[in-house]
């Protein structure tokens, strides 16, 4: 949806610019000024995006939704900060989204629980492994992985998302995650590996959970 | 090359981008009134002026630190220096003599004597020395007497009627100089002497005794009240 308008302005053809963009040349000035046609029209054009920035992170949608509003009162607060040389609104939103999403975690004091991330077990992960179970396209696979994601925690999966979904590109994320690009990419490898292993994990579990529930019918396990 | 790498997963992975879709799809949308309520919520949220008072409290915070650093120190070594003077009534005025001009002295006597009523204590000694003298070399007389300080009683043995009438005004009650002929702006004259400590310690001894005797009859009366009202 937004793939366009993250590419950075300096690189993009204005001969070329889509409604999204115009609007947001337009948008940007009326915001300064506080207008609340202009901060409708931003409501309008981003609040769904912004919604599923925050919900990714916040799994509660009560919470999602005071976070949200957060967001874009932040947002209208400093909107002077805002430099269209750096990044794109939409990118701009999302680091304002991100961080208060992070920030609304840290008050909550959530305790998650993890997989932890043993360096040692998850580079015993090989690349081929990797591929075999997040390339090749399989139904059954795809819904293992979807119970895996659930495992990873609000910040890795967001990484994920952003790169796989959101289809931002490693700087983008980031300008976003406020990191130098060479560990975003390294944390994106990383959590590959790691959902692999959890996937491992999970399938290792139903095995077994399995062969317990042939046992207890008192057939031999395959 | 690496970025390029890593751009390559993202078609490589296409049962994580499944899943991945498949979790956004179903993640559940905000609710409809949300950006209703939102903006209800910035309309009603006052204009921020955290800003504004942040910069005037810095502003008045430096202007306060400049004046600190800029006032001159007032009486720190000037007290210090003139502490021993105040002791001796009548060295300092002999110090202070040395310290002034002799040229102005000498010439205020010559051509301005109705302006000596504006400095008294000025005008006082260069009248001496003008009778002092005798008549012709003035400024020799002053420089000799500056430089012998036991001198004084010849300032103070010289008779009145040869002065004029307005610096006879100033001059004539005090023979030998006090404190109360310094001016009041000397930093000397702002320390308490001794009799004055005495005044008022006297007083504020008196005043203590005051305030026991009142709290005694205070005390008596409460007592009086207790007993009437047990009885």
């Amino acid at each position: 949806m937004f793939r366009k308008t993250f590419t950075y302005i300096e690189t993009e053809d204005l001969t070329n610019m889509r409604d999204t963009d115009i609007k947001e040349i337009n948008m940007i000035p009326g915001l300064r000024r506080r207008s609340p046609k202009a901060q409708q029209m931003m409501l309008d054009c981003y609040g769904d995006y912004v919604f599923a920035q925050v919900a990714r992170l916040v799994p509660r949608t009560e919470d999602a939704e005071e976070v949200y509003q957060d967001v874009f009162i932040k947002v209208f607060r400093n909107i002077e900060q805002y430099d269209e040389r750096r990044a794109t609104l939409a990118t701009w939103l999302s680091r304002i989204a991100y961080n208060e999403s992070i920030n609304f975690l840290r008050r909550q004091q959530q305790a998650f629980i993890y997989l932890e991330d043993h360096e040692e077990e998850t580079a015993s992960v090989t690349e081929e492994e990797v591929e075999a179970t997040l390339g090749h396209p399989d139904q059954e696979t795809v819904q293992t992985i979807r119970h895996a994601l659930r495992h990873l925690p609000p910040d890795e999966r967001a990484i994920v998302t952003m790169f796989y979904y959101d289809e931002m590109s490693i700087k983008e994320i980031a300008y976003v995650t406020n990191n130098i690009p060479t560990t975003v990419a390294s944390r994106l490898c990383r959590t590959r590996k790691k959902l692999c292993r959890i996937i491992k994990n999970i399938i290792n579990t139903n095995e077994r959970g399995h062969d317990k529930q042939l046992a207890s019918a008192g057939q031999q396990p395959a | 090359m690496k970025e390029d790498m890593i751009n390559n997963l993202r078609q490589q992975d296409n049962n994580l981008r499944e899943a991945i879709r498949q979790e956004e799809v179903e993640r559940p949308r905000m609710s409809v009134n949300l950006n209703e309520r939102l903006m209800a919520k910035v309309a009603t949220e006052q204009p921020k002026r955290s800003h504004a008072v942040w910069w005037w409290s810095v502003a008045a915070c430096a202007s306060v630190v400049l004046a600190v650093l800029l006032t001159p120190p007032k009486t720190t070594g000037e007290i210090a220096n003139v502490e021993p003077k105040v002791e001796d009534v009548s060295k300092p005025t002999t110090d202070n003599m040395v310290q002034e001009p002799k040229v102005t002295i000498t010439e205020q006597a010559r051509t301005l004597p109705q302006e000596m009523a504006v400095a008294p204590i000025k005008a006082s000694r260069t009248i001496h020395h003008e009778e002092c003298g005798t008549g012709s070399d003035v400024s020799n007389t002053l420089v000799a007497q500056v430089q012998t300080p036991t001198d004084t009683s010849t300032i103070q043995d010289t008779p009145h009627e040869a002065m004029p009438t307005d610096v006879a005004a100033a001059s004539a009650p005090s023979e030998v100089l006090t404190e109360s002929d310094f001016p009041v702006t000397r930093p000397e004259n702002y320390k308490y002497t001794k009799e004055e400590i005495a005044l008022m310690k006297k007083q504020a001894n008196d005043a203590y005794i005051k305030w026991v005797e009142l709290e005694i009859e205070i005390a008596k009366f409460n007592l009086e009240q207790m007993a009437k009202s047990d009885n």
